[in-house]
């Protein structure tokens, strides 16, 4: 079973895609800090030039990269509908759904064009606690399996003619995700083992091979200056 | 000289079931012996016992001559290398080659030295056109040849698999076991798969309800029906 929803396209080549992920890591760093920094105006739009060029430029599909970055909508939906009853709602509202959207464009255009577990070691680079860093890479390696044995068990469950009224499915299904828990619980354990079985001893480095280049250098050196010039021109 | 000198007088689960009872081995160096049991005869537990991986206070390990014991858990724990019934719980990083190297990182060698033992024991196991891959794409042979690599990496005297053949087929078993041929190192494979010990091992011994019931060469056992039929292994 091949699950790639995470990375998909990462392992495409274009000059993105070649830049150093350390460059690329600190470049979305930079972006949501200066977009979530930045008063909101007509102009904010000027925002998405950057990331639409790089889209571009990485031989993305435009259309992965919108859909995929649609998955905040419905948060922040949640959290400002309730905002749009104040005189200052529609503003708050449009601030919100603008800066969230752009960091979430550029989060999608990132794991695009960066394969996850160079990404985690550009995140160990900038020194984000291990705990973090960690929890992503087993998050990386299990979800799929996760989702695998769910879909195995909701396969079983079908096949077996799963059918009723809403609530006894209601039931049946909260029983799969206790089971998923508790052999997700035994797996941990089991994982745990054979971290201590190779001498686990509560640090988890991995080494890295990263070498910045002068595409890398004149990307940061460009990039940096577009944000700027974005963030005080206007 | 022994490899392994053990004595387990008790091992029983949390919940009170007995799983080993008063077992006696020893093994010389060198050796391929197997651990002959049907389901739930306590193979993994007995496993578990060699690296320290199962704490049991009626238990006397010795292995190559040193004492299982708090100070001594980390040397022996490189020295017996336990590959899982389960890759995916012995392969726990986003990649190969971060997998491999996990061993040779928690034992303090350097970066450099690091990736030449990594390099190695991939090579050794012929996975070293997986280093980039992550696990969940790849098939049980190639990640139970991975598993392996993870223990050569330790430079491990003794390797203790169990069930190393659970969910393979035919070409799996076989690859796997001319691989197991080459390596020099003891080894004690618990399983089921009679052809399996019939190829790799001179010695077996049959685990029945938590005992040792027989100890004898593996071609003559391998010959009694009958008593194999008994055991539930045929």
């Amino acid at each position: 079973m091949k699950h790639d929803f995470l990375d998909r396209y990462a392992d495409i080549d274009s000059p993105v895609h070649r830049l150093d992920p350390r460059v690329k890591t600190f470049s979305l760093f930079l972006f949501v800090f200066v977009v979530v920094s930045a008063p909101l105006s007509p102009l904010f739009i000027a925002y998405f030039i950057p990331l639409f060029s790089l889209t571009l430029l990485a031989r993305l599909p435009l259309i992965h990269i919108f859909k995929r970055s649609l998955v905040v909508v419905p948060f922040v939906l949640l959290v400002t509908v309730f905002s749009l009853t104040l005189p200052e709602g529609p503003k708050i509202f449009a601030n919100v759904l603008a800066k969230s959207w752009l960091s979430v464009l550029s989060m999608t255009l990132l794991t695009s064009t960066t394969r996850f577990p160079d990404f985690l070691k550009a995140l160990e680079y900038f020194h984000i606690p291990s705990i973090f860093t960690n929890i992503l890479a087993f998050m990386y390696r299990y979800l799929f399996l996760f989702a695998g044995e769910l879909e195995r068990m909701h396969r079983a469950a079908a096949s077996r003619n799963l059918q009723g009224s809403f609530r006894r499915r209601l039931r049946i299904a909260g029983n799969l995700i206790g089971a998923l828990f508790i052999r997700a619980y035994e797996r941990g354990e089991r994982v745990y083992i054979a971290m201590l079985s190779r001498g686990y001893k509560h640090d988890f480095h991995t080494p890295h091979e990263f070498r910045m280049n002068s595409a890398d250098a004149l990307f940061l050196v460009m990039f940096s200056f577009i944000l700027l010039l974005l963030r005080f021109g206007q | 000289m022994n490899a392994i000198n053990l004595k387990i007088v008790r091992y029983s689960y949390p919940d009170g079931t007995h799983a080993l009872r008063k077992i006696n081995l020893k093994v010389p160096v060198g050796q391929s012996i197997a651990i002959l049991g049907p389901n739930g005869s306590g193979k993994s537990t007995f496993a578990m016992h060699l690296n320290g991986a199962i704490e049991n206070k009626e238990s006397e390990i010795n292995i190559m001559g040193l004492k299982l014991n708090k100070e001594n858990l980390t040397e022996i724990r490189s020295r017996v290398g336990l590959v899982f019934q389960d890759p995916d719980d012995q392969l726990f990083c986003p990649t190969v080659f971060d997998d491999v190297a996990f061993g040779p990182i928690n034992m303090g060698f350097s970066p450099e030295e690091t990736e030449k033992i990594a390099m190695r024991a991939m090579k050794k196991a012929g996975v070293l056109h997986l280093k980039d891959s992550s696990p969940q794409h790849l098939s049980v042979g190639e990640k139970k040849r991975i598993s392996i690599a993870t223990v050569l990496a330790m430079d491990s005297e003794i390797l203790v698999l169990d069930e190393p053949t659970a969910n393979m087929d035919g070409r799996g078993k076989r690859e796997l076991a001319e691989l197991l041929k080459q390596l020099p190192q003891t080894k004690v494979i618990a399983t089921h798969d009679l052809d399996f010990a019939g190829w790799l091992t001179q010695r077996s011994i049959i685990l029945h309800k938590g005992r040792i019931v027989e100890d004898e060469p593996t071609k003559k056992l391998l010959k009694d029906k009958k008593l194999l039929y008994d055991y539930g292994l045929l």
